[in-house]
């Protein structure tokens, strides 16, 4: 009897000892990384598909109302806020895109967060303004190049896994 | 008399000569300005500006890294000495159409010659009015740093000889002026096929796979299909979706094109005519594009 409880006390303390060096480690490199990985993925995919309403209109395949671009700027002004809060230094993974080259060139990285900012900022006061169509088609153009400028230089397409 | 005969006549000469060359002028200047069309259908400012290094335009300089050793791109300015100002239309031809130099040494293929062959006299002939023209860069350019035996140049004479197909562009009677137009811009000037075709283990082009992807394309970026059995998500784009991503980079989801697509669109892509992308989408949506 005491010899049981003297097993299950040193099983136990095994146990406690390996999820104390083991679980934990394993824990914080899959929620850590991974977590901040796939919340600036969300962020950027919501932006995503505020661009992709404005952009059904500007093609035309959508009946045009400013009141959406309206909302589909502020929508990136708020994503955009949060963008560099989801880039901490060294932040990769396997699935993420980043290229690490964006941590040496922060400042350049930060610049064109705030040029999207900026650009979306324009692009909400011309709506607000009333503006026509085509003053809201070219901000939404220039708003869309930021993006593509930032892609251009910090991401870069990975294959995909099967 | 005979004084005033001569002095008619030189009058009159004079006429005509300034007219013959008002006229050139006025040709030449054409020829210039459809060269800075076909300057950025070529995409030259991609790799012969370094813009990432602050480089001068066109003075080159730009490194591209590849399983082979590092290239860096020579300065194509016009500087007589350093650049290739001092090259004849037929040195120029040669370069663009065969991958051969002046002096005859054969250009390695990180040059895309390789679809620039496809390119019309009257395309190639205009880009050098319109380079001739562009500021003199006197920066020597840099060595490439090649392991041997790639650092042999005479050895791309096999390999030109295995990959490069050389014939001109032939435009398919059965399809339309517009189709043509994009088959020529996707294969030759524009060069597309160069990262959306994948390659053989030698490097050149798998042309019995035209546009199907390349998943280890170079600097180990994945650039996808565009043909819609290799890629169903293309397939699925319509004109409008094709020309609004070569325009402005969205994709009909959204996301942004970024990467070295990014600078196809922003040097070539966002610089075209109307017409010239619908031709392009026109082509890429055929069965046989
Ligand atoms: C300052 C740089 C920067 C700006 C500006 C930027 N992005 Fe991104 N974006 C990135 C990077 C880097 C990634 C790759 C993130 C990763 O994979 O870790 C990315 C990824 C994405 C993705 C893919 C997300 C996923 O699920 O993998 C979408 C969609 C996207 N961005 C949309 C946009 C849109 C729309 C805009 C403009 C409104 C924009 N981005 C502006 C840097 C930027
Ligand atoms: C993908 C990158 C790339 C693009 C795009 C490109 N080039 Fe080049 N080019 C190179 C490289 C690399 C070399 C050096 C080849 C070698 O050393 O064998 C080169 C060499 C040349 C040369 C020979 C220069 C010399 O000093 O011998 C000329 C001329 C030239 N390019 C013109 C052009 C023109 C005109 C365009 C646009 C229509 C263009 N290139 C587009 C990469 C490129
Ligand atoms: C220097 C290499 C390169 C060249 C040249 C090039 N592309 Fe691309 N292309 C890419 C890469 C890489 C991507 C993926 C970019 C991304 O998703 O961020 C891409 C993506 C695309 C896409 C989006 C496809 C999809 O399913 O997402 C289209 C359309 C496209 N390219 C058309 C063209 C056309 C047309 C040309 C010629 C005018 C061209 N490309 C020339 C590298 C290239």
């Amino acid at each position: 009897m005491k010899k049981l409880l003297f097993y299950v006390i040193r099983t136990l303390s095994v146990f406690l000892l390996l999820s104390v060096t083991v679980v934990p480690s394993w824990v914080y490199a899959h929620g850590g990384a991974t977590g901040v990985v796939k919340e600036r993925m969300d962020a950027m995919s919501a932006m995503g598909d505020a661009m992709e309403i404005m952009g059904d209109m500007v093609k035309g395949k959508r009946p045009f109302e400013s009141s959406a671009f309206l909302e589909g700027a502020k929508a990136v002004i708020d994503h955009s806020a949060k963008i560099t809060v989801l880039f901490p230094e060294g932040s990769l993974s396997a699935k993420s895109e980043a290229l690490p080259k964006l941590w040496t060139e922060w400042d350049q990285f930060v610049v064109m967060v705030k040029r999207t900012e900026k650009e979306a900022d324009k692009l909400a006061a011309l709506a607000e303004n009333g503006s026509d169509s085509r003053a809201l088609k070219k901000q939404f153009v220039k708003l869309g190049k930021s993006c593509k400028s930032c892609h251009t230089d910090y991401r870069k397409k990975k294959k995909e896994e099967h | 008399m005979k004084n005033r005969l001569f002095s008619v006549l030189l009058l009159i000469s004079t006429i005509l000569l300034s007219v013959t060359v008002m006229a050139e002028s006025e040709s030449e200047q054409d020829s210039v300005k459809r060269g800075e069309y076909i300057f950025a259908l070529g995409g030259c400012a991609s790799c012969h500006t370094n813009t990432e290094g602050d480089g001068k335009p066109l003075a080159g300089g730009l490194k591209m890294e590849t399983p082979f050793g590092v290239f860096y791109t020579p300065n194509i300015s016009s500087d007589s000495k350093l650049g290739i100002g001092s090259w004849s239309e037929q040195d120029f031809i040669k370069a663009m159409r065969k991958g051969i130099s002046p002096e005859g040494d054969h250009y390695y293929p990180a040059f895309p010659y390789t679809s620039y062959a496809k390119m019309t006299d009257q395309d190639l002939l205009d880009l050098k009015a319109f380079l001739d023209v562009q500021p003199a860069v006197s920066e020597l350019s840099k060595e490439h740093e090649l392991s041997f035996p790639f650092n042999q140049r005479s050895l791309m004479a096999i390999w030109k000889w295995l990959n490069f197909d050389n014939s001109e562009f032939k435009s398919n009677p059965k399809k339309s002026t517009s189709w043509n137009r994009g088959a020529y811009i996707v294969n030759g000037p524009s060069h597309c096929v160069e990262c959306h075709t994948p390659r053989n283990l030698m490097g050149g082009l798998d042309t019995d796979e035209g546009l199907a992807g390349n998943e280890d394309g170079p600097d180990g970026e994945a650039v996808p299909a565009l043909i819609a059995s290799n890629n169903k998500e293309f397939g699925d784009w319509d004109v409008s979706d094709i020309i609004f991503s070569l325009e402005v980079g969205m994709k009909p989801d959204g996301d942004f094109l970024g990467g070295s697509m990014g600078h196809v669109i922003e040097n070539t892509t966002s610089r075209l005519s109307e017409e010239d992308l619908k031709a392009i989408a026109e082509y890429l949506k055929s069965p046989e594009g």
